[in-house]
């Protein structure tokens, strides 16, 4: 057995570091990839415009007649409009490995003896054969199987990626209601 | 949801591993800009759903599998496929401006 290393040696020699580095390597490549991800969308939604028309007045005649009329369209990204872009983070990650090992040794002796005498006229001779074979086998099995476990889950998106919007509404207020008829 | 069949390499096909990602999750809203043309395919292709199109006709926002947003990224009419997420402060602004804010005073004058 002593070219066999023990069980606990080939647990030991499990490359863990090397699992968990590349996990973690692996985890900032993917986490890289989402952020350019979530940017290039940010970039995207800032520069998509789209036209709106921020009011439409009704003008209803003396004469009951109504007409609208409406202000000049005005540009706005998607992102003023109230779209984000979802940044996601890597929020848990976890190695598993499992390892079944089996190993076997079996000995198997085996000695044939055999004796051969002859007796002639005034003469004699005799043979004695000894054969031993002694064969030790070692038999090994492992296999491993490993996963990996990442939770990825949306986080709020950096505090400025955009400028604070603050509304400014010099409009005038809406006429008041006309009484109700007498 | 399927497993998404990925990490196929040559090192994965030696030892005959699968390698599965089950990605959990129903659907969520991406901007999917086309490459010059519009999206609608690729969006079809992962049986999304278009909730609108600008009228660049090459943008749309569209409720996709999230498990799918790689596939959709790697279409070839697509140049992006980002995760947008709406937000109700803002919304409510531009809803307001459009007189689109319920059962508040609209604002057509």
């Amino acid at each position: 057995m002593a070219n066999l290393p023990s069980v606990g040696q080939e647990l030991l020699d499990v490359p863990l570091p090397d699992m968990v580095a590349k996990l973690a390597l692996g985890i900032a490549d993917a986490q890289r990839s989402l952020d350019t991800n979530s940017v290039q969308t940010a970039v995207a939604l800032s520069t998509t415009t789209i036209s709106v028309v921020p009011a439409i007045t009704e003008t209803i005649g003396a004469d009951g007649n109504v007409t609208f009329s409406q202000a000049a369209p005005i540009q706005m990204s998607l992102l003023q409009v109230g779209l984000n872009p979802t940044f996601y983070q890597f929020s848990e990650a976890s190695i598993e490995v499992t390892m079944d090992i089996k190993t076997t040794t079996s000995t198997e002796t085996s000695v044939k003896v055999g004796i051969e005498a002859k007796v002639g006229f005034s003469a004699w001779s005799a043979s004695a054969r000894v054969d031993v074979s002694h064969n030790r086998k070692f038999g090994k099995e492992v296999r491993g199987t490993s996963r990996l476990f990442t939770k990825l889950v949306p986080v709020p998106a950096p505090p400025r990626i955009y400028p604070e919007l603050r509304v400014v509404d010099n409009r005038p207020p809406p006429p008041p209601p006309p009484p109700p008829p007498a | 949801m399927a497993p998404t069949r990925t990490g196929d390499s040559a090192i994965a096909r030696q030892f005959g591993a699968s390698i599965d990602v089950a990605a959990t999750g129903g659907r969520s809203l991406f901007l999917v800009v086309g490459k010059g043309v519009s999206p609608r395919s690729a969006v079809a292709s992962v049986d999304g759903q278009i909730v609108v199109e600008l009228p660049d006709g090459v943008r749309v926002l569209a409720l996709l599998p999230v498990a799918m947003r790689g596939t959709v990224q790697r279409h070839r009419d697509v140049a992006l496929a980002g995760p947008v997420s709406v937000d109700p402060v803002r919304f409510a602004r531009f809803a307001a401006l459009l007189g689109l804010n319920g059962g508040a005073e609209p604002t057509i004058r």
